[in-house]
């Protein structure tokens, strides 16, 4: 033997040479595989835009309306001036075409035409009558509906403006002692966040729990990297030959396994540092909004849930050999994180009938989001509850992984 | 070498007792029942699909057998911990890391069968040595021929020093040179009496290799014995004759249990 070995002599020692051995290989095959990288960059960068691009189409769209104006009184020219104010805020890139002579005709190929009728002022000036507007939309157009949208927020505003002047006029027959915003508005709802203590909250607790409902759902782009990283590194050591190495090396197969699981880290690191520097030229997410301590507390949750994910991943790419396979199984598990991470944005996990929440919590990312939000509104207990849910699941997924790890498993098959 | 040399393991290094696999299509491997020596070279010679891929799996613990025991140096093979560094293995496939550089993908194997960051580093040099690459250690292994990939593998499994080395058609694929290179190796590791056991389709590597050589057809051995005993016993004049004339004179007469 090679001289004397000191720290390194026992098992323990031993085992953590070779686990950092296998997530040394692990990171340098992550971090040489140059098109990946490049491929996540890309994604990080190309996929939020496409979403603004895709959310913004709407109102991107080049809709064509006519304001056909048959009145010149005072009330017909404010109307049109709302109409144009509203589509061109709804709509920047439409085409407004505003014919004063109602004989004329107008453009029959509009999206939208309004029809403002003659004596449209002079009913509105009279207590007693109403207007009309006629609205004509052209079938099957999604800029139409946009565009009408923005017509009905105009009539919305003209209404106030004239029913305000009536009930001053009214108020003033009447001699009655009253203000116009008692007669239009006489209720008025109070709005007051507080905790789940009954003490008021601050407006800065608000945009906490908002924002770290947000950061949660974010821990998913992680996931998918990882998940496809486990997943095809398994199957590749398989097709390579390299899982027959592996399996025959005095390896415990708890070895393998957490290094391997953990190994997947490099691969969910390099994409989330390349996620956060996205998410910040893109949304400019500012450590000062949350504060530091939940985001680290949202990177222990990163860390967490990417082992968890890969944990998972291992069983059943171990359970179901092939490439097609796997991919299978990366989108499986990152379609399950979505609907977990997609509930708890948009609903209260715990509001939730027990079925539903018994469900979602056997999802383990659910805990996650909910580690997350509870941190946030400052309960920390339940936070940390959640979290240990999380490790407990990372455990067990392991132990299954290793439970179900032979030589054979690893091995290609002829 | 002899500086990293295991302590010696007994005559008998491996010792297979009716070792049986039996697979889906309804294909058996065995039972089959062989024992090499220290200092031996054991071969198994037989056609595609014959099970000799199959049987130096059991060998070194990646299947485990339906039936039947394997030993080495003594010690029965676990069932879930591989060959617990008693094997050192080349399959068939040249099976690297493209990314690493050879003298990482050394350093890595080295690392899991030692546990020790110095021992592997002695080992990997070793290797290094052997396999005569030089610089090109320092390259990715994406950039290697299949001989170089060869033979990194082939000086790994020396430089281990494991007691048994089992390889899975050893100089498949490669040129003259590095095949001579490769077999001298080989020869070399049974002087200080490791034990080698290999399988080829390559009769006359086998002939210039082999102690004891294991025909095999249909998943099991036809017959064994040394290359001139298979020889004098089937008149033949070389062992691919041989092998054709133990395959004729009766499939039935079964080596082994």
């Amino acid at each position: 033997m090679v001289g004397s070995e000191k720290p390194l002599s026992s098992a323990i020692g031993r085992s953590l040479t070779r686990l950092s051995a296998i997530l040394h290989k692990e990171a340098l095959e992550y971090l040489r595989d140059k098109r990946t990288i490049v491929l996540m960059i890309v994604s990080a960068f190309l996929l939020p835009a496409l979403g603004v691009l895709s959310t913004g189409l709407r109102t991107q769209q080049l809709a064509s309306v006519t304001v056909a104006v048959c009145d010149e009184g005072t009330y017909a020219n404010t109307l049109v001036g709302l109409i144009e104010s509203s589509i061109r805020r709804r709509l920047p890139n439409a085409v407004i075409n505003t014919a004063r002579d109602c004989g004329e005709g107008y453009d029959a190929g509009s999206d939208l035409i309004v029809v403002i009728p003659s004596g449209f002022s002079a009913n509105l000036t009279q207590i007693g009558l109403r207007a009309t507007i006629l609205v004509y939309r052209a079938v099957g157009s999604v800029a139409s509906e946009e565009a009408l949208l923005a017509v009905k927020e105009a009539v919305y505003q003209l209404s106030r403006i004239v029913t305000q002047e009536r009930i001053e006029e009214l108020v003033k027959r009447a001699g009655a002692e009253t203000s116009v915003e008692s007669v239009m508005e006489p209720l008025i709802l109070k709005e007051v966040s507080v905790t789940p203590e009954g003490i008021p909250a601050a407006p800065e607790l608000e945009a906490r729990a908002y924002i770290s409902r947000f950061l949660a759902f974010s821990i998913f782009f992680l996931l998918n990297p990882a998940a496809i990283a486990v997943a095809d590194s398994i199957a590749r050591e398989r097709e390579a030959g390299t899982g027959e190495l592996l399996s025959i090396a005095p390896l415990r197969p708890w070895e393998l396994i957490v290094g391997k699981a953990i190994g997947s880290l490099t691969a969910a690191l390099i994409a989330g540092a390349i996620d956060v520097v996205a998410v910040g030229a893109y949304l400019k997410l500012a450590v000062a909004y949350v504060g530091t301590g939940i985001v680290a507390f949202h990177a222990l949750h990163v860390i967490l849930s990417v082992i968890v994910t890969a944990a998972m991943v291992m069983v059943l790419t171990l359970l179901i050999p092939g490439r097609r396979a796997g991919a299978v199984i990366t989108s499986l598990v990152t379609g399950t994180a979505i609907l977990a991470f997609f509930s708890a944005l948009f609903v209260d996990v715990e509001r939730l009938p027990t079925v539903l929440r018994i469900v979602l919590y056997l999802i383990p990312y659910t805990h996650s989001a909910a580690a997350l939000l509870k941190l946030s509104l400052g309960r920390g207990m339940e936070a940390l509850i959640h979290t240990l849910t999380l490790v407990a699941v990372s455990a067990l997924a392991m132990l299954a992984a290793t439970a179900i790890y032979t030589p054979e498993r690893m091995a290609r098959r002829y | 070498m002899s500086r990293n040399m295991r302590p010696p393991c007994g005559d008998v290094v491996l010792h297979t007792e009716g070792i049986q696999k039996r697979f889906k299509n309804s294909i058996t491997v065995g039972p089959l029942s062989f024992s090499v020596r220290a200092g031996e070279v054991y071969a198994i010679v037989g056609p595609n699909g014959s099970g000799k891929t199959t049987t130096l799996r059991i060998v070194v613990g990646i299947y485990k057998p339906d039936s039947g025991h394997v030993h080495v140096c003594g010690r029965a093979l676990e069932a879930r911990r591989g060959s617990m560094g008693l094997v050192a293995y080349v399959p068939e496939e040249t099976a690297v890391y493209p990314r690493l550089t050879g003298y990482e993908h050394l350093l890595f194997y080295a690392t899991l069968y030692t546990g020790s960051r110095r021992k592997a580093r002695y080992i990997a040099d070793q290797a290094a040595e052997i396999s005569d690459l030089g610089d090109d250690l320092r390259r990715r292994v994406e950039e290697y021929s299949k001989g170089m990939r060869r033979r990194l593998l082939v000086s790994l499994a020396l430089a281990l020093e494991t007691p048994l080395i089992v390889l899975d058609e050893p100089t498949s694929g490669l040129d003259v040179f590095s095949a001579v290179r490769i077999r001298r190796l080989i020869k070399e590791a049974t002087k200080s009496g490791r034990a080698v056991v290999l399988a080829s389709h390559n009769m006359l590597e086998v002939e210039e290799l082999a102690d004891r050589v294991a025909l095999m057809y249909r998943g099991k051995f036809v017959d064994e014995g040394d290359p001139g005993t298979l020889l004098k016993r089937y008149e033949a004049e070389n062992l691919e004759e041989a092998f054709v004339k133990a395959i004729q004179q009766g499939e039935g007469s079964v080596h082994g249990r």
